[in-house]
């Protein structure tokens, strides 16, 4: 009595994992107990009019026509048994793969947190230290070192400035408040200016940076001083991953909805971009050392920290997510180009309404 | 009164003492080294790792000053890599870190770093007088 209980049991627990009665290992024993109930009553009426071949054909035809009722049956359950395991394994390698993501978000957010909190803490000791030092009468006499001291304070409240700002414009960003502030202006204008910027520290470094600009661009109302901090980030990036001797080149012009201009040699006009209405795009191409592929689609994401440099660590990693957050603002695209040992082509689109 | 004497003492005692100090923040470094320099010492500065590594394997100065957080190559790399050298390894190093965790000192300890100092916890007055004091002990 308590084996058929189990049985029932068992008939219960295949319905749970989705499996009909007749798939049930339990039922088609039962089933099978039950045919040959019936196959030995038959025989002994059968024997009653029959001869002994004609009863042995019969049973060959019924014992087959049997089996391959049972086999079915069976074949019926395993295949759906095989096909539930395959669907547990990939959802478990989905969670696996998402909880890895999760927990590199993690990490990666941790990372940050703690260099926000070393970049910040650490001109902040500087700047106490120095506060210190400059009480002691023998270090004013000296007045070289006395400005030295000065300088380096001025540098590092200005360092830690610019990381609040950077801060402040990330959460304004994430939480969609970023507001930009637009007026008609030429782009030509704030592309000049920026390279002539520029170009006192590449002629330092021996970096030829170069504009080529078409005669005019249209003018159109956006954020002159948002454009103008994209350009301070891709120009000081570009100088940044390239090597003396290397060069730059800033280029622009206008993209017309639906079709595809030659941009480079190596750049394939982006398919983000023929969809995209009238626009002006601005490049920023250098000789750099690339950005390997793997990086590239993260590259705008905030927390991202590419070691292009020797593994140096180069600014905060907000710089670039910032930008995306400028130029979506202006409902604008912005992305990257890379080629490994070739350099890196970082360009934006501003729609020209 | 007491304290100018023996600032003075060691003025002349330490005269010829060389110390390294590789510090990639330039207010830090600066300011350690003006108190240092007044303090009688022979300072040198770098703000890169690298350049830190080679110039200690080149002047062995008598006291290596170190941080951790260093761009390129991090302040513990450095201290394996002067441990490791045999010609660099009698250098005392002290760091001076903002990473003030237990495992962060346990860890400069056992690659043998003379002194652990936390960044946030210590003014210069108390850099100076543990610096002597290592100095002293060597």
């Amino acid at each position: 009595m308590k084996n058929w209980i189990n049985q029932l049991n068992f008939w219960r627990s295949c319905k749970e994992s989705n499996l009909s009665l007749s798939e049930c290992p339990g039922f088609l024993f039962v089933l099978t107990g039950f045919i040959t109930i019936i196959g030995m009553i038959g025989t002994y009426i059968l024997t009653s009019h029959y001869t002994a071949p004609e009863i042995a054909a019969l049973c060959v035809i019924g014992v087959t026509l049997i089996m391959s009722i049972i086999e079915y049956l069976v074949n019926r359950g395993v295949t759906k048994i095989a096909q539930a395991r395959i669907r547990l394994r990939d959802t478990n390698k989905k969670l696996v793969r998402a909880l890895g993501r999760v927990k590199q978000e993690e990490k990666m957010r941790e990372d940050f947190i703690s260099m926000i909190v070393h970049d910040l803490r650490s001109p902040l000791v500087g700047i106490r230290n120095i506060a210190d030092v400059l009480q002691d009468k023998r270090i004013v006499k000296d007045q070289k070192r006395y400005n030295d001291l000065i300088n380096a304070m001025e540098a590092s409240s200005f360092s830690m400035l610019s990381l609040i700002k950077d801060l402040l414009d990330i959460a304004k960003i994430e939480s969609g408040k970023f507001e930009i502030l637009r007026e008609l202006s030429d782009i030509r204008e704030i592309i000049k200016e920026k390279v002539n910027y520029f170009n006192l520290e590449a002629e330092k470094r021996k970096i030829k940076l170069e504009k080529k600009l078409p005669k005019s661009l249209p003018s159109f109302k956006f954020d002159k001083r948002r454009i103008g901090q994209v350009m301070d980030n891709l120009l000081s990036n570009a100088l940044k991953n390239t090597q003396s001797n290397g060069k730059i080149i800033v280029q622009a012009f206008v993209h017309k909805k639906g079709q595809a201009e030659k941009i480079q040699e190596w750049i394939a006009y982006p398919k983000k971009m023929i969809n995209l209405p009238d626009s002006t795009v601005v490049l920023v191409t250098d000789t750099g050392s690339g950005i390997p592929e793997k990086y590239l689609e993260r590259i705008f994401k905030k927390f991202q920290q590419v070691k292009i440099k020797d593994g140096v660590r180069e600014g905060t990693g907000l710089g670039l997510a910032i930008c995306k957050g400028i130029i979506k603002a202006h409902k604008g695209i912005i992305e990257v180009e890379s080629k490994v040992g070739q350099g890196s082509t970082f360009y934006f689109a501003l729609p020209i309404k | 009164m007491k304290k100018n004497k023996s600032t003075q003492n060691s003025n002349s005692r330490d005269q010829k003492t060389e110390i390294l100090i590789i510090e990639d923040e330039a207010a830090q470094a600066y300011a350690l080294e003006a108190k240092l320099s007044v303090e009688g010492f022979k300072v040198q500065t770098t703000t890169s790792g690298k350049a830190g590594l080679s110039l200690t394997k080149k002047t062995k100065p008598d006291l290596v000053i170190l941080d951790i957080v260093l761009p390129g190559i991090d302040g513990f790399e450095i201290l394996k890599e002067l441990k490791e050298d045999r010609e660099t390894a009698d250098v005392p190093v002290m760091i001076i870190s903002q990473m003030g965790q237990k495992e962060n000192i346990d860890q400069g300890m056992k690659l043998g770093a003379e002194d652990y100092l936390v960044k946030s916890e210590v003014n210069l007055d108390k850099i100076v007088a543990r610096v002597k004091q290592l100095l002293h002990h060597k």
